[in-house]
Order: C-alpha cells, then structure tokens, then sequence
C-alpha cells in the first residue's frame, strides 16, 4: 500500500514536470486532487522556471509528427518488423536466389547499381543471410547505426536486380529508412522491470494483465494465420473444426477481461515519448494506401474485371456462388455476377480509403481520450480486413500480407490492449534481465558467444555466397563489439554478441530444420538448368534437392497442392481428415534427377563414342 | 549549459529511456529536414509513373494489381542471323523469370535483352514482339521492340491505350 502511495505521488511529479500536454495524461492524473490555487507571481514563477523545458510544437506539422507517442508502439513495431523480416530474407527470398546471373543478363532497378558486378545467386544469399542475421541482432538490441546497415542491405538486396520487382520490398525500405530515427529504449525502459514474478514497484502492470496479454498474443497470432488460410498450430494439434473456434474465441476474450477487469492500477500507458521514426511509417502506410485507392478508380477496376482475373481461389469462388444463388450476401442479397465483383472492387476501394485516413489518425491517437480514440482503433478493422482478404485470394505477395497485419495491430490497438500483449512478449527477456542483473560481465564473453553461433551457422548452409557472408557477419560484429567498448556502451556491446548469438541458432534452425529453403533453392536451379540442357549441373542441384528435403509427402487434389508432411502416415492422416479428393503422395525430384542422369550417361556414352 | 542546448543533443547513451522529449533547436530542425524530404519523396516518386512515357513500369506506383498489371503477354523473340530471321528459344538463353518480366513489357529489361542478344556472333538484328491482352479480355496491337545490332538504333512501340474507357 505504501509503496502505490509512493508510486502516485511519484506519477504526480513526474507529470507535473512531463512536457506532455494534461489532457493526456492517464485517468489517475485527473483523479488526482488538485493542488492548492497559486497566486499570480507564483504562477509566472513556475512558468519561468520550468520554460525552457516546455517544448513549444506551435506548428501543426510538429505538433503531428514530435507529438508523443505511447513507446509501446515504437518499441513492438521495430521488433516485431524486424524479427519477420529476419525470418522473410532466409525463408521466403533465398530459395529465389538461383535466377539471379543466368546467362551473365541482369538489369538493377537504378542503372548506377549497374556498375556493380552482376548479381549472382552467391551475392543475392550472401545478402539475404547478412540481412536476417542483422534484422535479428537489431531486434534483440537496435541501434541507428545497425538499422541504418540493414536498411542500405536490404534496399541493395531488390534493388539489385530487376527480377525482384515487389512493391512491398520498396515499402519495407521505406519503413527501415524509418527504423533509423526510432526510439530505441529496453524492454525494461518501457514495460517496467518483472520483479522475478511479483509485481515490482516501478512495474505499471499487474501479472494477471500480462496473462491477459499473453493469452492475447497467442490466440489472435493463431487466428490470424487460421484467417489467412494457413494451418495454425492449433488446428495442428487439436484439427480444424469448430471447437478449435470456440477454443480461440474464449481465450481471446478471457484475455480482454483480464486486461480490462482486473484491477491492477492504471490501464492506459503512463510514459509518452516523442517518436517521430514511428508517425513516419504511420505517414508512408497512409500514402501506399492512397496511391493504391487512387489507382483502383480506372473504369477497368470498378467494373470487377482486374478483380475477377485476380480473385480465382477457393474462398473467392465460394463467396461468388453464395453471392449469386439463392442465399445471397448478407444486407445485398443475392446479386447478378457482373454485380457481385463490381461490388467487391468498390468495397476494396472504400476501404484503402479508409485505410489510409486510419493510419494518417492513428499516429496521434494516444494524445485523444474517449471514444474519438475507439474509432480510430475501429478503422483499424479495414487494412485487417484487406489483408486477411488479400490472403484468402491466395496472391503471389510474399510475406507482405503479414508485415501489413503486423502493423494494423500495433498502429490501431487501443494501448491498454497493447501494452499487456508487449508486456508478455517481452517478458522473458526482462526477466532474465532481473534474474541475471546489470552485472558487469564482460562483453568479450558475448562476442565470443555471438560469433560461435554464427559464423559456424552460417558456413554450414551449404548454400552458395554463406560463407562470404559469415566473414562479412563476422567483421561486422567484431567491429561493432569494439567500437561500442570503447565509446563505454557495454550494454550495447553485450546486446549485440546475445542478438548474434539468437540470431546465429535461429537462422540455422529455420533455414535446414524447419523449412525446405535448400530443397526449394535447388530444385529450382536444377529445373532452370535442365530447360537450358546443363545436365551435369542440374543433376549436381537435383541431388542436393532431394538430399535436403524435409517434408518430401504433399497433399493434392486434382491441380491443386496442399501442404507437405516429413511422414507418410502424417501426410495420410490428414488427407483423410480433409476428404473431398485430397490424397497424399511423395512430391521431390528423384524421377526428374534419375530422368536427368540417365539423358547425362547417354550424352558422355555418345561423346565417348564419337 | 542550458536545457535548450542538453535536449540539443541525441538522448541517452548505452540505455535510452522510454520517454523522449520532443526534441529541440537544431536537432528539431534537421529532424523536420529529414521528414519534408522523406515525405516529399515518398509523393513524388509515384507521381512520376503519370508523366513517364512508358506505362507499364509501375514500380514504386503503388499500382498493386493494377489494369496495366494484370495484363497478359505473350513474348516471343527473334533475330537476324546472316539475313535470315530464326526464332529465339528463350528458355535455353534467359531465365524464366526474365521472361515473366519482358511479358510485363517491362521497356528497360526487354532492351537490355535485345542488347544482349546483339552481342551473340552473326546477330544483325534482334525483336521482341510481345502480344497482350487487357483483363476484359481486348486484344491490344503487338507491341514490338526491335535493335538494329549493327548501329545500336532501337525502335520501340507506340504507346498505347491501356484501358478500356
């Protein structure tokens, strides 16, 4: 009891001395009595005394873009981009690597790029692992001149060559651009310490919000990803149906009512930071969508044709024939054709308008009170529903949907919703960092650590270009560690041997145990050299391909393909569970390798011949 | 030192705190520097696709799936070889990708492809005809690219009318 009496006169202060405007502040302030009215020289007093602390934002601009921010925002946005990122460049981008130099052609998207040597598929891997692992080691431990690297890796790593043409590359440069001038405060800084499990005195949030929090974060990931058609992990471990919706449903509101109805002290975000890194992203989503909206009002767009060619999946062709027989949409009924994707390609262009008013408002969201703020989260639900929607019609968009998703959670959640799910999300983090302490242990040890899991990690890919970027992950990390030791940032120096060192074991987790990056990058190169009859090389790529598949069973009915199994009996198993015509056989390149080295024999048999 | 010229300067060192303050003085200054320039780009750039001649390059547009976009070409090559015009196989020269992106009629990639063919023995001229159909499904006039090698002249499509209006 105490220590709450302590807390809040230490809140009063604080916010008595805060540069943020008192209309701001959380609801305990306002609660708080007032103190005693001042005369006149009083008042002049303390506003001459505390004046050159007042930052003055008397134009609008400023007042937009160094307004404050509640840093829960900035501070999941850049990890959480950063973490996806790092999973994106060594999952979804390099098994792509093998077009890149066929035949000595490139064409960069900037012709002064065009100095450079041609891109090879080496080149192309090389960067691709150098940007993960930075995007990991950023995450664990930003820092500007760190973001300010990745950015320019990144933004050479599509702008290369013009093979990789994906608008959303462009925007993830954008964003990183906008990473570089992020607040980059500790999880510590920003949710409060742990306190090993009870609630510490500085720590704004109780441990049954955190719970809430994380039930949150657990079962809204897993149902994002049901939405987006994916097979989450709980439909892995208990299978699809309507008790896994009922199971995810109760969680997630079992998670509200423990954010909103346990009463553990203020709900709303005390701190408030001037983030302007953060209003900038907000800004350039508010322009793609704009631009985006702008474009769909050709006349070829409205009428439903452009949409019509691109909505030929499952979901879509369903909601056609719902649309179009007796049952009907709900509020339109049932409509001609014509009428149904005119309607759907009007409605995606009313909400990338919506969209991009939401962003433009939701920057400032937590300077308002009331219910201005819940609308604002409200329009949060149109880039959700677009995105969920862009999933569902199954376009070949990459990881964009999910950067897109990301950032429709953190912009628009109201941030009494938010801050317990980054309080969870960060928790083991700060917990280790209570358990463990400040302790001054060397950051040489980090290093060492760091380098250990990398370097090795990377060398035993056994893909083209990793062992020039070990050397590179190498010299950059060595360099880092020093130059931070000597300018004194130990934290620094620390946080980035234990980036290194999370970031050296995730990428060779991700890239040879759980995911068929090498099978994809070499049947791919095989495939393009058998069309071009290099059969010796395309035997070499078959070989490796079929050596490195993880999940070698797939589903497919008809044309279609679905997912892939490491088993027999687990690919079965839910080929049965799916029915409908979906069976499961072996999916690799051994009948293409066989096919191709046998043409090889007949070739040198010929040759020998001759 | 005054607190103007301490909030002046980058915050924190090894451990930044939550709380910012708005900064101030210069740092504001080149901060609002940055920001118009970011921002003015950032408008800028996807206007220049509505000047620009050729409206198919719709990179940094946000033009996603876009009319122009959902195009569908056909490209087909040809050369010059000691004057006889031959077919071009162009799985067995160029990777399929490249070609995915020449049915876009991406202009800059389709000639730097005629270029490269140029550069091969006994090539006088090298062309790419692409054939393109619009999402109503409006057959569009073969847009055709052509280099003369020996000269380096190059002749390229009239621009066309994109849309059904």
């Amino acid at each position: 009891m105490g220590k709450r009496k302590k807390k809040k006169r230490k809140l009063r202060s604080a916010q008595g001395s805060s540069s943020i405007p008192k209309e701001t502040l959380g609801t305990d302030a306002e609660s708080e009595p007032r103190p005693p009215a001042k005369t006149k020289s009083e008042r002049k007093g303390a506003t001459k005394a505390r004046a050159p602390k007042e930052p003055k934002l008397e134009s609008p601009f400023d007042q937009y873009f160094f307004g404050s921010v509640a840093p829960t925002r900035p501070y999941l946005l850049l990890r959480l981009s950063l973490l996806l990122l790092a999973f994106d460049c060594w999952v979804d981008l390099i098994p792509h690597a093998g077009r890149y130099g066929v035949g000595g052609f490139n064409v960069a998207h900037f012709a002064v790029l065009e100095i450079l040597p041609t891109p090879t598929p080496g080149l192309y891997i090389g960067t691709m692992v150098l940007c993960g692992w930075l995007a990991l080691v950023m995450a664990v431990r930003p820092a500007r001149a760190g973001l300010a690297l990745l950015f320019g890796l990144y933004t050479y790593g599509w702008s290369m060559s013009m093979l990789d043409s994906y608008q959303h590359h462009y925007l993830l440069s954008l964003v990183l651009f906008s990473f570089i001038f992020f607040p980059v405060p500790a999880a510590t800084a920003v949710f409060g310490p742990t306190g090993g499990g009870a609630r510490a005195p500085d720590a704004d949030l109780g441990r049954w919000r955190v719970v809430g929090g994380l039930l949150l974060l657990l079962f809204v990931a897993d149902a994002t990803l049901a939405a987006c058609g994916v097979r989450a992990p709980l439909d892995r471990i208990f299978g699809e149906g309507g008790l896994v919706i009922g199971a995810r449903a109760t969680a997630i509101l079992l998670g509200l009512l423990l954010i909103l109805m346990v009463d553990e002290g203020p709900k709303s975000e005390g701190k408030k930071s001037s983030a302007w890194g953060y209003v900038s992203v907000c800004v350039t989503c508010t322009i793609v969508y704009g631009y985006t909206a702008v474009t769909k009002l050709s006349k070829d767009w409205r009428e439903g044709h452009a949409l019509r060619r691109l909505g030929n999946s499952d979901a879509f062709q369903e909601l056609q024939a719902q649309a179009i027989g007796d049952e009907g949409l709900p509020l339109f009924g049932t409509l001609p054709v014509d009428d149904f994707w005119k309607l759907m390609a009007t409605g995606a262009i009313l909400v990338q308008l919506v969209s991009a008013f939401g962003y433009l408002l939701a920057a400032r969201q937590d300077e308002l009170r009331g219910w201005k703020r819940y609308l604002i989260a409200a329009s949060g639900l149109a880039p959700l529903s677009f995105h969920l929607g862009a999933e569902k019609m199954e376009l070949e968009i990459g990881w964009f949907s999910y950067y897109m998703l990301l950032v429709v959670f953190v912009v628009f959640l109201p941030i009494e919703v938010l801050r317990p799910v980054g309080a969870a999300f960060t928790w083991p983090a700060r917990f280790l960092r209570d358990r463990l302490g400040d302790r001054e242990r060397s950051p040489w040890i980090f290093l060492a650590l760091g380098l250990l899991a990398s370097v090795p990690a990377a060398m035993v890919l056994d893909l083209p270009g990793t062992g020039g970027a070990a050397g590179v992950l190498a010299a950059v990390l060595v360099l880092g560690v020093v130059l931070a030791e000597r300018k004194e940032r130990l934290g620094d120096a620390r946080g980035w041997g234990q980036g290194a060192l999370v970031a050296g074991v995730c990428m060779w987790v991700s890239i040879t145990m759980l995911n068929d990056v090498r099978y994809d990058y070499y049947r791919f190169v095989g495939g393009d050299h058998r069309r071009r009859g290099e059969l010796a090389e395309a035997l070499d790529a078959y070989e490796k391909a079929n050596a490195y598949q993880l999940y070698p069973w797939c589903l497919s009915k008809g044309r279609e393909r679905g997912e892939c199994f490491g088993s027999e009996g687990a690919a079965a198993a839910r080929a049965a569970e799916l029915g409908e015509g979906w069976s499961a056989a072996r999916s690799d390149r051994k009948e293409k390798e066989d096919e191709v080295r046998a043409q090889l024999e007949r070739q040198r048999a010929t040759e020998s011949n001759e | 030192m005054s607190d103007d010229e301490a909030n002046d300067r980058e915050p924190a060192g090894d451990n930044e705190p939550a709380e910012l303050p708005v900064p101030m003085g210069r740092r504001r200054k080149l901060f609002r520097r940055v920001l118009f320039g970011f921002l003015a780009f950032q408008l800028i750039v996807p206007l220049t696709y509505y000047v620009r001649a050729d409206p198919y390059d719709e990179r940094f547009a946000w033009r996603m799936f876009s009319a122009v976009r959902l195009h569908q070409c056909r490209p087909a090559a040809s050369e010059v070889v000691d004057g006889q015009e031959r077919p071009v196989d162009m799985p067995k020269v160029i990777h399929q990708a490249w070609i995915n992106t020449m049915a876009r009629n991406r202009e800059d990639v389709i000639r730097a492809f005629l270029a490269k063919r140029c550069e091969q023995d006994g090539v006088d001229e090298s062309t790419l005809t692409n054939v393109c159909v619009t999402p109503t499904g409006t057959r569009l006039a073969p847009q055709v690219y052509r280099r003369d090698c020996a000269n380096g002249v190059e002749e390229l499509p009239e621009q066309l009318i994109l849309e059904d209006e």
